[in-house]
Order: structure tokens, then sequence, then C-alpha cells
């Protein structure tokens, strides 16, 4: 027909159309539509000039979303508004320069050059104040040296707090109109973001301060003119958030204060003579663990660079298991148990003190591996120092915590509690409030003695002690270099489990010795002790600001009584300058906005716990962390997420009611402001509760014995003499993988063969049998480790677990995350968490929310595109 | 000039397949490199560039007779050359001194690194060359006769260090003697910071009488020889 009907050319290039469509097998009404598309346009268009010629060589270019081999039925309608679209789009490369663009230019190269100078002036100068101001630091806790007379120094001090306290409160209680509010805050803004650029300790004080004064402002408006008490209903509503924010203002003061200066403490080097090395007992406590997660760590405590006479390694096995007394004497380490299994971790070792003797106790839980420098690096502050009471390293991790696990492309992102770990301790550090955190760390036995060993009235025995060593006046010291690495928590569940016994005891040693009354402790360590404790009450604060927005959008309740541009003048500020600081603060720690996450997974569950240890703070038991298990299958934890799934649905029907009741004309125009902001309240709530859910759902974790991943340089030797070098890339205790340079190897590999893995020890070679069970592509040998003898067990771990570099070498530090991208990552984990909760919804739930999402998939598909012309 | 001498702690170690290593390698790294065989009682470092084995007249014979000590040179690639020393028939007692004076004359200044293949270390030739050396590498293995003889020696200069050759890495016994040997801080001082593994692909290269960084430039055992030879020559910065 078409032959007959149109020119024969024509025809036969339909014809050849037609059978090219119908080989790739679309659909018949497709197929027609389309053809009858391309007639009416050949028909209208003079599709065969040059100048349509060059456009339809380059379709592809200029319709990048349309796939001209499978066309869709409405790719007409596509391709008309993306014509459209083109009409007005020039490309980048084509746009003439603009004045604007010329004009932001010249600022940009002005601000560049400002910066360097500020670089040059300021900060190469304020870092070197700061180097001799930490220099004196040190020497002052040595006593070498002190600043002013005593009775001076405190004059100077009142004279200069009055001054700044009338200062503060003149900033923070003048009122001014919206206007000059604005011009203030714009100018601390300014301000804030220079300081921003220049990164000193002196700086990130200023920030601290800029941001206390702006949110202290903030606080007070709120208290002074924004409480809405039209009814006793209203106030309420209106109380209960602002004590939120009074709660959040307290626990972000206080960290800015516990943060502001951090000491990064060096280890002190030894003395020379070895004799003068004091005696160490290292104690590994374990309740209920398989023998395989303790087997490393007794192995490391064994093969510490220590004088073998003075290292007494210790198994304190709460477990009465005869599996450890064997292992013990095989391999000459000491083995304690008890009979009265009383108190937990705390009793079992309060119980080992009594039968060893000393000078100093180690404690390591049973599956924190320490590197073989462990002692070299932290003893040196015991013998200079005798007054240092405790010393702790940070927890460090290598296996994956739930939320590293369950949230995928967060490997470069800093654990979640690497911030507390690695950065908090050492602003703690400062004030002479080192925590003990039950492990990797090591106590002056005299002093534990003088507190009564480990505290038990607490579920988290470890604070506690050192709450009491430090009013004893004992003092402490933190080294921030991971010395050992342990076993993350291994799902979520766990992880709630821990946190909330870690909540529950921080509350009761803040009810049963509250750190802000009582003996002993300066005022500072006070201040640490106090928002170590209170930030553990976060999770009612935390759902109220989950929930607030939503009395407006059902029932007109204003829980903030001001008008929108009064808000913006108060709320936007104060937001912006705790996130800034807190994102200069915790560069490298933490990633901007996760804290939020990080605080709602928990805040439902510590909510009970902590109101139940605040009233009766002598209940609770020790649960034990569960560590070293598998997860066979990816799964949605729907019981620890129905707390969110209530949240989400609640915010949901808060915005449809709310859009609905303003389309049904309820709510005069100028609301409109208010519903905007509560909606973006909403919406940001949404994210962060979506977030939450992606940790939910538990992803796999096949392995037992979770890797470690690395770079060491190794050799295999294979096929009885062929010896080839590779980069191991992970290992565990039972195997390894191992990634061989050159593809130019003789020796090919068949699963099953046993090789030997050949670790460079102290310039000694060490060999280890394997057995190959994954021949990957690029020359990846996955190896599984052959049985070895105790001797060589104890071998495998100097090569791997033990050696000194192995934790301070991993590169995960997030630094330099913009607050945007910080944002774009919250975005996309909440995205997430709902595609994971469509994927496990129940059937017919999700073909609907699949159905859904296809509608708009199909929706955006009609979107126009920005041509990529990348090959012009 | 530097010159860098490899002896033996005894023969049989290996002296030879580590010089020729050595030398290659450097000659890789862009420099002018003159091997020389200085042990006419071997033809191994010969072997090793693969130079035919009927070769009588040789440097040696060349400064006794007063020719040029280059009468005999071969050019392995652009930056290395070789002396190879042959079989001496003549069994006339060498002035050993004078011949290494008279070799070094007249390289100085046309390379940058001599590489003396000196034999085993008791010898009168590995004595002169000593006198004259940049860097001693007394090559040895990780066992029993070698740890004798080393515990006897008495190093001749600051910069004499020991090199274990041979290392086989599945080998426990070779391990407790490095392990031995690392307990004195008289031998761990001199000690090369690295070992030369021993393995098919090093027994390989010999029969392709080439040295091993060339023929077999991506076994372990040409990797600690290429890392070896960055280690000597920040040594002798």
């Amino acid at each position: 027909m078409l032959g007959w009907s149109l020119i024969r050319t024509i025809g036969s290039y339909l014809q050849q159309k037609w059978s090219r469509w119908r080989v790739r097998r679309l659909g018949l009404l497709r197929c027609l539509l389309n053809l009858a598309l391309t007639v009416l346009a050949w028909c209208f268009l003079p599709l065969e000039s040059a100048r349509w010629r060059v456009i339809r060589e380059r379709k592809e270019v200029y319709f990048p979303h349309i796939d001209f081999q499978r066309l869709r039925p409405l790719d007409a309608v596509r391709m008309a508004i993306q014509a459209a679209f083109l009409l007005f789009y020039i490309p980048r490369s084509e746009r003439a320069p603009s004045f604007y663009s010329r004009f932001v230019e010249a600022v940009r190269s002005v601000m560049i050059r400002i910066e360097k100078a500020i670089f040059n002036s300021f900060v190469v100068l304020g870092q070197g104040h700061t180097d001799r101001y930490t220099q004196q630091l040190h020497e002052l806790g040595e006593g070498k040296r002190t600043f002013l007379p005593a009775r001076l120094k405190v004059i100077v001090l009142f004279l200069f707090a009055v001054a700044a306290a009338s200062l503060c409160a003149l900033c923070v209680t003048q009122p001014l109109d919206i206007t000059n509010q604005l011009i203030f805050l714009v100018v601390m803004w300014i301000l804030a973001l220079l300081l921003k650029k220049i990164r000193s300790h002196l700086t990130l004080m200023l920030l601290c301060v800029i941001s206390t004064i702006v949110s202290s402002r903030y606080l007070w408006w709120r208290y002074s003119s924004t409480l809405n008490d039209d009814s006793s209903l209203t106030l309420f509503f209106s109380l209960l958030l602002v004590l939120s924010e009074t709660y959040a203002f307290i626990v972000m003061v206080l960290s800015y204060f516990q943060i502001c200066w951090v000491l990064d403490r060096k280890p002190y080097p030894l003395p020379k003579d070895k004799s003068l090395w004091p005696h160490v007992d290292i104690f590994i406590p374990s309740y209920n663990e398989p023998l395989e997660v303790v087997k490393p760590t007794v192995y490391g405590a064994m093969d510490m660079d220590w004088p073998k006479e003075k290292l007494h390694v210790y198994i304190l096995d709460d477990g009465n298991r005869d599996d450890f007394q064997a292992f013990a004497e095989t391999v000459g380490v000491g083995y304690i148990r008890r009979e009265k299994h009383n108190h937990a971790k705390a009793g079992n070792i309060n119980h080992a003190m009594t039968k060893t003797s000393g000078e100093f106790v180690a404690i390591f839980d049973c599956d924190h591996v320490p590197t073989r420098s462990f002692l070299q690096m932290t003893m040196g502050w015991f013998v200079k120092d005798k007054k240092i009471g405790l010393v702790q390293t940070p927890h460090h991790f290598y296996s994956e915590d739930p939320f590293e696990r369950n949230l995928p492309g967060t490997k470069a992102m800093p654990f979640e509690n690497a911030l507390f770990h690695d950065y908090i301790q050492k602003g703690n550090d400062t004030w002479n409030a080192t925590m003990f955190c039950g492990s990797c760390a090591i106590m002056r036995r005299v002093a534990l003695d003088e507190v009564g060993g480990i505290a038990v009235e607490t579920v988290t025995e470890d604070a506690h002690t050192s709450l009491r060593l430090n009013r004893r006046g004992w003092t402490s010291a933190f080294i921030a270099i991971p010395l050992a690495a342990g076993l993350s928590t291994e799902s979520l569940s766990a992880h709630v489990g821990q946190r909330i016994r870690w909540a529950r005891g921080m509350v009761q040693i803040f009810r049963l010795d509250c750190p802000l009354i009582g003996k002993g402790l300066s005022l500072a360590q006070r201040l640490c002790f106090m928002n170590a404790m209170i930030h553990f009450l976060h999770g009612l604060p935390r759902m109220i600001f989950l929930l607030a927005p939503l009395p407006y959008m059902f029932a007109d309740i204003y829980v903030i009584m001001a008008t929108a541009p009064a808000i913006f003048a108060f709320v936007l500020p104060h937001m912006i300058h705790s996130t800034m600081t807190n994102q200069v603060m915790h560069r490298g720690y933490r990633y901007p906005f996760l804290g939020a996450v990080y605080e709602t997974v928990l805040s439902w569950y510590i909510f009970l716990p902590t109101l139940v240890a605040l009233i009766m703070p002598h209940k609770g038991k020790f649960n034990v962390t569960v560590k070293g298990g598998t997860i066979e299958k990816r799964y949605l934890y729907w019981d620890i997420s129905t707390p969110y799934l209530i949240l989400i649905g609640l915010n949901v029907l808060g915005l449809i009611v709310g859009f609905a009741r303003t389309l049904m004309g309820d709510r005069p125009d100028w609301e409109y402001m208010s519903l905007a902001i509560n909606t973006g309240w909403i919406l940001y709530n949404l994210v962060v509760l979506g977030a939450s859910m992606a940790v939910a759902v538990e992803s796999i974790q096949a392995r037992k014995y979770p890797r470690v991943a690395v770079s060491i340089p190794v050799s295999i030797v294979a096929r009885g003499a062929y010896q080839l070098r590779g980069r191991l890339t992970d290992y565990s205790q039972k195997g390894a993988s191992v990634k061989l340079d050159s593809a130019m190897s003789q020796a090919d590999f068949k699963v099953g063969d046993t090789i030997h893995l050949v670790f460079d020890y102290n310039g000694l070679k060490r060999a280890f049998p394997a057995i190959i069970r994954r021949v990957g592509r690029d020359a990846m040998l996955g190896l599984e480790m052959a049985e070895m003898s105790w001797q060589d067990e104890r071998d495998f771990n100097r090569c791997t677990f033990c050696r000194t570099d192995t934790w301070s070498l991993e590169n995960r530090n997030g630094s330099d995350v913009s607050l945007w991208a910080g944002f774009l990552t919250l975005c996309r984990l909440g995205v997430l968490g709902y595609r994971s909760m469509i994927d496990f919804s129940p059937k017919r739930l999700k073909g609907f929310f699949t159905m859904l999402a296809a509608g708009l998939n199909w929706l955006i598909s009609f979107w126009p595109r920005i041509p990529n012309d990348g090959n012009r | 000039m530097k010159i860098i001498q490899l002896q033996g702690i005894r023969s049989g170690v290996g002296t030879s397949f580590v010089a020729a290593a050595l030398a290659y390698r450097l000659s890789v790294s862009n420099v002018r490199v003159l091997a020389v065989n200085a042990n006419p009682s071997a033809f191994s470092l010969d072997q090793s560039f693969n130079l035919p084995m009927e070769l009588f007249d040789n440097w040696i014979t060349d400064v006794l007779s007063g020719r040029s000590v280059f009468s005999h040179r071969y050019r392995y690639n652009e930056l290395l050359d070789v002396l190879p020393a042959g079989v001496d028939g003549s069994g006339t007692p060498i002035d050993w001194n004078c011949a290494i004076e008279a070799l070094l004359r007249e390289a100085d200044g046309h390379y940058d690194y001599v590489v003396m293949d000196a034999g085993v270390m008791d010898t009168s030739q590995a004595a002169a060359v000593r006198a004259r050396a940049s860097i001693i590498i007394d090559v040895m293995e990780a066992e029993a006769n070698s740890l004798m003889r080393l515990i006897r020696h008495r190093p001749s200069s600051q910069n004499e260090y020991y090199l274990f050759n041979k290392v086989w890495p599945l080998s426990r016994t070779q391990s407790d003697v490095s392990a031995f040997i690392q307990r004195y801080s008289q031998f761990v001082k001199r000690l090369v910071p690295l070992s030369v593994p021993y393995d098919e692909y090093a027994l390989q290269s010999s029969l392709y009488k080439q040295p091993i960084t060339q023929s077999m430039f991506f076994s372990e055992s040409a990797e600690q020889l290429n890392h070896i030879t960055t280690w000597i020559k920040q040594k002798l910065l």
C-alpha cells in the first residue's frame, strides 16, 4: 500500500523502517502510530533539504532521551516538547559572556586574591599562635609553668567574665525590628563565612561564639515573643517545642565548649632504660563470644612490643567455658574464671584485679585486636606523669556498622561513632575529662583501687569509673591514634540495643552520681561529663521536632507565634550558623546533616529507657552486645521501623490535610507563607525519616569473619615453586584476597589448589598455606586460609591485624564535604529509604507504589533534556 | 663514578646472579654502567650476559700485556658495558691492585657506576676491589655455613652490608636463621633491609642467560632486586 500511494524511494524507505521496527518486536500499534507520524512529518516538513539533513544527522544529540531504534508511542510528543525547548536553549559554549558572568568572574578573582592575602597574613600567623598555645597548654599540664599569679588570675578572669557577659546580654536581648535584625545577621553571616575559610583553633572558637550568640538571640526571641498562649492547648504545643529547642541549644553549647579547642596529644617517649618500664596486666573479658573472635585479641596482646616478663595477658572468662581454658593453657596466657557472676563485665574485671598484681591494667573487649605498638605508644605518659590514672585510645572498627552496611555509598564516610572516639575525646582531653570507654584503655592500678575498682552501680561502668577517677583527682589522657580495632555491632537491632544500654547507663550516672554536684571536679570536667550524659536524652526532643509542623497542618495551631518574615529572620540564621559551625568542627569526622539521621534512628528506642532511668535509676541490667554473626538475606526490619513508619505516616497525612484545607479555602490568603514554611519543614522531616528507613534495611553480611580492607604487598607461592607478587586487598582470620601484580604468570590457578601466602615481616618471610576458593578477573584470588597450628595463627595475626600501621592507614575522612554535598547525600539516602520501603512492602501495596513510581517516571520522560553536545 | 662491589661469603651463593641483576637494573634507570667480572676462576657473570664461553682474551690479560682494558668490552645495551673475565688459563699470579687500578683509571669518566663481581670475599682480587669500592655487598645464604663465616667475619669498611640471597619463603629454617641474625645489633645495622627470594623464575633466568631483572622482570626476585638497587643508589648519594 505504501509503495502504491507514495513515491517509490520514500515508499521503500518507510518499508525499511517498518521492517526494522517489526524485527525489534515493537508493538503493532506503536509501529503504525509512528509510521503515520513519520509520513505526516515528511508531508509537512521539507525533511530532505540540506538544513533538515544536518538536524537529522544530529538527532541523538538534540534528543538525548529518545531511543530512535525503539520509538515509543508518545515519542512524537516528547520530540515536540524538546523541539520547543531547543528553540529557547542556547548551548553553553555559544553563549556570549554576559555582563553578569563577567562581573561574577571579576568578583571571584578579587575574592580569591583577598582570600590569599588573608590566608598568608592571618592563617599562618594564627596557626603559629595555636601551636605555641598548645605547647603552653602541655607545659601547664606538666606543671612547668603558670600564666599568672593565682589571685591576679582570678581577678582578671572575673573582670573579663563580667564584661563578656554584659556584652553578650546586650547582644542577645536587644530588640531589633526585622530590617535591623537582618542587617545584624547578615554581618554575622559574612563574618562566619570568612572565618570558616581560616583553619585554626582561634577562628573555630570565634565561630562557636557567633553561633552561640545567634542561637541565644533566637531562643530569647522564642521565649519573649513567640509563645502561643491563645489556649492551654496551643501553649502546651508551643512550650513543648521551645523546651526541645532549649535542650538542643544546651547540648549544642556544651558540645561547642567540649571541642572548641582539641588537644592533639602525642605519645610520650618511654625511658631508654627498660627496667623502668612497668608491669602491665592485660585483661580480655569475655562472656559468650565464640573463641574464634577472641583468638586474635589474645595473640595481639601477647605480641605487643613490651618486655615479655612484664607483660601478663589474662582471659577473663565469665562463661566458664572449657575450650577457653584449654586455649589459654596452650598459648600460655592467664585464665581467670569466677564462681559468682555478678555485675557483668565490671564484676569480672574487679574479680580479676584481686588475682593479679601488675602496676597497670589494660582492658580490651574480646574483639578489639591491639597492634604491637599499643603499649609503647600509651605507657609513656604514665611513666612520665604519676597523676595520670587513665589513658584511652580511640575505638576503631574494621567491620561495617549497620549504617555503613545498609546505606550504600557510605564507604568513604567516617564511622558513625568516629565523631566521639576520634574527635570529641580529644576535646575532652583538653579539659582533663577523657572518658573511659570500656576498652582499648590502660588504667593505673593504684587509681583503680582507690575508687574501689570498676564501678558496678550502672550499666555503663566505664564512664562512671572515669568520673570517679576524676573526682579523686586522677587525671586522664587521650591518644588519638587507632591502636586497636574491633567489630562493630552486626545488625541494627544490636546497635539499637547497645545504644539503649549506653543511654540508660549514662542517665543512671546522671541521677546517681550527678557530675554537676559533688566534690573533686573542675567546672570544665562537670560540663564535659554533663554533656556526655544529657546527650542521650535526645529521644523526646527529636520526636517533637519530627512532629512539630503537624499541629499547624491539622488544626491551625501556631507552635511559633510569629509572622513568616520574622521566622525567616530568626530561624534560618540560627539553623545556618549552627549547621555551619558543626560542619567546620566535625570536618573529617561526620558528614553534615547525618547526625540527625543517627539520632532519629535511636530516638524512639532510647526515649523510654532514658525516662525510666531518670525516674528509677536503679533498674536495668547489662546486656552484652552480640558480635561475630552473619546476615544471610536482605530484609527490612519492620519491627524496628514501626515508629519511623508511624512518623512518616503522620507527616504525609499532615501534608495532605494541610494542602486539602488550603484548597478548600479554609484559610486566609496571607497564610500561604506559613503553609510553605511548614511544608518545607515536613519535607525535611520526611527526608530524615526516609534515611532512617534506609538503615532499617539489613543488607547481606555473608562473611562470618568480616574482612579488613588493606593494601599490603605480599607474594604467593603457587604450583610448588613459582613466587608471584601481589597485594593483599583484604583479610580476616580465615581468609584473604590477593590481587596479583601481573597477569604474566605462568602459573594458572584452579579453584581448590593449595598455595602459600607470603608476608614480609620485619624483613623475614612468613608463609601461610591457603586454598584458592575463587579466581576472579584481573588476577584476583579469593583465598581461604588452611588449618593452622596456634603458632602459625599467631604469626598470621602478627603479619596482618597487629601491624602498627594497619588502622592508621585507613582512609575514610569525609574531609571538606560542603554543606550542599552533605544535604544531597541526605536526600539521596532519604529517597533510598522510600525505595526500599516500596521494595519490601506487601504485594498489593507494592504494585500500587510501583505503578505510582512508573507513572512518575513516565511523566518525567516528557521533560526536555539539555542536548549533550560533548562532541562539538 | 661509584664502585659497587659484590662478594660472596662463600662460593655458590649467587654473587654473579645478583651482580648481573643490579647492573642491568641500573642501566635501565638511565645511568652508564660497567659490569666487571673480577673473578677469573668463574665465568658466571659472563654467562649471565649471554657471552660465549670460549673467551680467553679478556680485560685481565689486556692489563697484563699493556693493552687497553676496553679491548674486549662487550656492549649489552646502550648504557651497559660488560667486561668478561672468562677462564684464566695462564696460572701466573696477578697483581690485582695494579689491574684494578688500571681498570678504574681507564673507566673513570665514562661510567656512573661500576659493578664489580669479585667472587668469594677471602681472595686477593676481592681485597683489591674492597680497597676502592664505594659500597660492598656481602652476598650470603640463610644457612649454617654462611652463618658461621658471618660470625667470624670482620667488616672492612663502614659501607659494607650483608644481603641474603636464595631466600626460600616456605623455609622455616631460613626464617629462623635470619631471625637469629636480627637479634644482634652488629649484624642488624649492616643488614640490607631486603632479601632476594629464590624460586622457579630465578632458576629459569639463569638458563636464559639473562639478568633476572631483564628476563623475569615480573618475578618477586626481580622486584626485590629492583628495590635493592634503589636502596644502594640511596646509600651512594
